[in-house]
């Protein structure tokens, strides 16, 4: 609960100078797109919590080409929202991380004709004819481009970062005390992302990424409560006290793995005021580095927002397969290898600007 | 009163010089082209003129950009791009007196621009 404060006191701090965009991510709140993340946001079924802090303001002027970078924190529970009312530990799992990129504009031809008529009018003060005719036939060139030419953009990035398990493992053997057969286990990892977005208004923008992990098989283990109980004889009572322990059990490894992930999001115009990113198909691809004791695992779905037209508030719908082709051999029915949530979003960058008016 | 200097365009035209101040609101995802806005054929400063809010473009406290406006009317350009259900608006002051035009609103097309080029009063 700690990390979740944190996090949640750090995105505070970080997002005042933030800006506020919408995204549709996977169930773990992840995206090979970078230039569209919303500021803070909170997803319900796995009560995820992250943060960013970038320069993507300066994108609000396009430039022929433009750095961005970024740092990013996220935290969530392993057990996901249930275990915040019944009681329970959680289990904290934080990432933080930081990227940089290009962004390239492919409205380059009238980004240039619009700097080469300020060079000539900075060079021409007196407003002689032939430099009036040169930006009249550059201004012409510029209206042609716009009816003819779509806004796009490409950005490539390196994102890089550590993420962190704390957690308590159980050990049947060899447990001499209480502490050995509950050990704690504390994880980090790290890991690396090299990505392209594409980005081709009005609709669509598609990215992908790969990654280089440090990970562990937490998500395979099986995660038990244990009733812990104390009896202490008082005169000719018995003061019997509970407490409540949870750990993982399991063969517990850490390992190195490749990640691809891909996203294609669609923007449209539901109404006057509301407006809808659908992530349409996403997928993620693990391959791990020690095949014999990690199963590859390739995972897909489908995500869906709907934000106000100002970007206020982003609420919306994830359905997703954690193992598209049975690789875990978990069961043999798909839909029961299916997972949905909610997400919400709350964009402070958009809070703050609430003097926004139609 | 930093800023004037009328583009090469206002050559031949003819009405008088106005003080003009501006607010611009944009939705999330419109980016502005560098370069790409002029009011009455001045040039506007949109790098000096980005709100704490990263939305919103304004002349602040007592700037004013000096702008020819002709018989016809104001001469506004500005040229921007975005997604689907995209838009911006911008309310202009002449002489501290707001245009009739106001609120000006323009939705992304299906090029993915939200362009304005127009004579307005």
């Amino acid at each position: 609960m700690k990390t979740a404060c944190l996090i949640l006191l750090l995105s505070a701090i970080l997002s005042l100078g933030a800006k506020a965009q919408i995204l549709a991510e996977d169930s773990r709140g992840e995206s090979s797109i970078i230039t569209k993340n919303s500021n803070v946001s909170f997803n319900l079924s796995e009560a995820a919590l992250s943060a960013s802090w970038n320069n993507f303001r300066k994108l609000a002027i396009e430039k022929p080409l433009q750095i961005v970078w970024g740092l990013s924190a996220s935290g969530n529970n392993r057990g996901g929202l249930s275990d915040l009312f019944n009681g329970s530990k959680l289990t904290p799992q934080s990432k933080v991380g930081a990227f940089i990129g290009f962004r390239k504009s492919y409205q380059t031809t009238t980004l240039g004709l619009l700097k080469r008529i300020k060079e000539i009018e900075n060079a021409n003060p007196d407003k002689n004819e032939a430099s009036i005719n040169t930006i009249r036939e550059l201004n012409r060139q510029i209206q042609e481009n716009r009816n003819t030419r779509h806004t796009q953009s490409l950005t490539t990035y390196i994102n890089a970062g550590m993420n962190a398990d704390n957690f308590r493992l159980y050990n049947a053997d060899n447990a001499t005390s209480l502490s050995k057969r509950f050990e704690k286990v504390s994880f980090r990892g790290g890991f690396i992302d090299l990505g392209l977005n594409y980005e081709y208004a009005p609709r669509w923008i598609f990215g992908v990424s790969l990654g280089y992990e440090r990970y562990n098989n937490l998500d395979s283990l099986s995660n038990t409560n244990y009733t812990l109980t104390n009896t202490t004889a008082l005169n000719n009572s018995q003061l019997v006290t509970e407490s409540k322990i949870n750990a993982y059990q399991g063969a517990y490894i850490a390992y190195n793995r490749t990640n691809i992930k891909t996203d294609a999001l669609y923007f449209g115009r539901v109404s006057e005021d509301y407006r809808l990113v659908w992530n349409t198909l996403y997928t993620r691809i693990i391959l791990p580095l020690q095949e014999q004791q990690i199963n590859k695992v390739f995972q897909a779905g489908t995500a869906i927002n709907f934000y106000k037209s100002e970007g206020k508030f982003a609420g919306g719908l994830y359905l997703q397969s954690n193992d598209v082709f049975n690789s875990l051999h978990s069961t043999d029915k798909f839909h029961e290898r299916l997972s949905f949530g909610i997400a919400a979003k709350y964009t402070f960058g958009s809070i703050m600007s609430r003097d926004f008016t139609n | 009163m930093r800023f004037f200097k009328l583009s090469h365009t206002a050559k031949g035209k003819t009405g008088k010089i106005v003080a003009v101040t501006y607010s611009l609101k944009k939705s999330a995802n419109v980016t502005f082209l560098e370069n790409g806005f002029s009011i009455g054929y001045t040039n506007i400063d949109l790098t000096h003129d980005q709100d704490i809010n990263s939305d919103n473009f304004s002349t602040k406290g007592t700037q004013k950009y000096l702008c020819l406006q002709e018989d016809e009317g104001l001469q506004v350009t500005l040229y921007a791009g975005g997604m689907s259900g995209d838009f911006w608006t911008l309310d202009i002051l002449v002489d501290g007196v707001p245009l009739i035009a106001n609120t000006i609103k323009v939705f992304t097309d299906n090029k993915g621009n939200l362009d304005y080029n127009k004579l307005i009063k």
